[in-house]
């Protein structure tokens, strides 16, 4: 009986996490109830990189408040105010106290009240890898510190920022940064050298004081400095990095503390080669344990979600996860491929017109629902483009 | 060319001529929609009506036929076939095939008429608009499958 009632309380916390936004900025409503990983989708400026910075406040709001603080910032216990050093400059306005509403878990929370409350720094339960994660970077190759910001830039940039410099700050002199034979799964490290570094290493450089991250072939002999590197490679350094606080090279799963992984457009600036090695890396975290969070303008992810879906769907095996991504099936490849299939994936779609979310997880291409036979606008132009084509092969047969 | 009068110019098939959807099976007439129902100039059932002379063929479903401009009628050709498999894309542009291929030979009227090819799917589909099979049905002129099939939205309207 105890053990029922427990299993019912496990579900009911699972089952739980859904939160509510409602008039903030361009979100009327959006109401979202997370699986093991939520992807979210929609045009620009429908609110999703909002949605995901209000979900880390709500589970991190210790945390937030103690590095602000820290940092000498002070929002004088208002919600503008606090919104303008969060989100960024500009955005104190979205929240309107007699409007605006978030309800977290099933319980409202009030914006005007949590920035007027004191809270303890506690330990952080989410990850956030911001959208303008290539902005931590300086010219130079080394990470900016918290500071190195403006006041009005986003909390989560420069958090993300502060957090990879320490990490680097840790390392010794002249460290190999990538690969790191102890970091990642061998395969997913076949993967990245292959998609993202063409066969070079990723090293920390240290001449006297100065520190910097520099590409370098296997032979040590030819060092590509920052602003030299693709555009690809600057945009996944620092997720690489961010990707290294989440996966500790121990025999330990996961950092215990940290639940949620939010990631803001994975695909950035990616080929879809290194966006499908990225896709593994997914795998990887939710093997871990972690709750994934994703904002994607790409269909490549919602592949990955529609075929999880079907393979579930018609009993297939972990083989099958891993020969999307042709990887060598392997005891710890196939248990990535196993757990993937066991897991709870949502999509939601940001419509910008209304202001509302809509729940498109099946991504049925037949749907009447057009937002989502069109996979929320991902793949809407393919299907224009393909009925176009057939179209015209079609009216060609008749003249 | 009218539809009816293509259809009725066609040996083959001259008395499956049906007014309207009638020549569609009802359970596949419900994965039809059209509001402008004055647009529809009739419908046969392929299927059947050649089921005897061609039994061991991979036989084409329906054609219908819809007001298109004043001069000439828009063939629309549906099957209504599973695409819950990617082994169904090679079974429908098989039937495709033939139909080409029986039109031409037997059906010199139709065959001249302006086309559209639908797939209409019986169930789930198994491949997404960005697939390679996506493309592949494309190219041969077959539309991506749909399981409601909006023959207002295939059929312009006709020009004055």
């Amino acid at each position: 009986m105890c053990r029922q009632l427990a299993a019912l309380g496990a579900w009911l916390t699972m089952t739980n996490e859904t939160l509510i936004l409602k008039r903030i900025g361009p979100i009327i409503e959006a109401n979202i109830h997370f699986g093991d990983l939520t992807v979210m989708v929609g045009p620009q400026a429908s609110g999703k990189s909002i949605f995901l910075q209000f979900l880390k406040l709500l589970v991190d709001t210790g945390p937030i408040f103690h590095t602000l603080k820290l940092h000498g910032l002070d929002w004088r216990k208002n919600a503008a105010d606090f919104l303008e050093l969060y989100l960024g400059e500009g955005t104190g306005r979205i929240w309107n106290s007699q409007g605006s509403e978030m309800i977290w878990r099933g319980e409202r929370v009030s914006l005007d009240e949590l920035v007027r409350a004191k809270r303890k720094a506690g330990v952080e339960r989410s990850f956030f890898i911001p959208a303008q994660r290539v902005l931590t970077l300086s010219r130079d190759g080394w990470l900016r510190p918290f500071t190195d910001y403006k006041p009005g830039d986003p909390f989560a940039v420069r958090d993300f920022s502060e957090k990879l410099r320490l990490l680097m700050e840790g390392l010794g002199r002249s460290e190999a940064v990538y690969p790191q034979p102890k970091r990642l799964k061998s395969e997913i490290r076949k993967l990245l050298s292959r998609n993202i570094f063409s066969g070079f290493q990723l090293e920390l450089e240290k001449t006297g004081p100065q520190k910097r991250l520099v590409l370098s072939d296997a032979e040590h002999t030819r060092k590509l400095p920052y602003m030299v590197w693709s555009a690809g490679q600057r945009e996944f350094v620092p997720l690489l990095l961010g990707l290294y606080r989440l996966l500790p090279p121990t025999k330990v799963k996961r950092r215990g503390e940290i639940q949620w992984v939010i990631i803001e457009e994975l695909e950035m600036g990616l080929h879809p080669e290194a966006i499908e090695t990225l896709l593994v890396i997914v795998l990887e975290l939710l093997w871990r344990g972690y709750k994934v969070c994703l904002s994607t303008h790409s269909p490549y992810v919602l592949d990955l979600v529609w075929a999880l879906r079907n393979l579930r769907e018609n009993k297939a095996d972990a083989r099958a996860v891993i020969r999307i991504f042709k990887i060598k099936p392997g005891p710890t490849t196939l248990d990535l491929g196993r757990t993937a299939l066991q897991k709870d994936a949502r999509v939601y779609y940001f419509d910008r017109e209304s202001g509302k979310t809509r729940d498109i997880s099946n991504l049925d291409p037949a749907s009447a629902e057009k937002v989502e036979a069109g996979w929320g606008g991902l793949t809407e132009l393919s299907g224009r483009v393909a009925n176009a084509v057939a179209d015209a092969v079609a009216a060609g047969e008749s003249r | 060319m009218t539809f009816e009068k293509a259809v009725r110019s066609t040996a083959a098939i001259l008395d499956h001529f049906q007014k309207g959807l009638q020549g569609i099976r009802e359970a596949d007439r419900n994965r039809l929609q059209c509001a402008d129902t004055r647009r529809l100039r009739g419908s046969v059932d392929l299927d059947e009506a050649l089921r005897i002379v061609h039994p061991n063929a991979s036989r084409w479903d329906y054609a219908i036929g819809i007001r298109d401009t004043l001069s000439a009628d828009l063939v629309v050709w549906i099957e209504a076939h599973p695409a819950s498999s990617s082994r169904h894309v090679g079974d429908v542009l098989k039937k495709l095939l033939w139909l080409r291929e029986w039109r031409a030979r037997e059906a010199p009227a139709l065959d001249k008429m302006p086309a559209r090819y639908c797939w209409v799917a019986t169930g789930k589909i198994s491949f997404p608009g960005t697939s390679p099979e996506a493309r592949r049905i494309a190219q041969q002129g077959l539309r991506f499958p749909t399981r409601k099939l909006d023959l207002d939205e295939l059929a312009r309207p006709p020009r004055r």
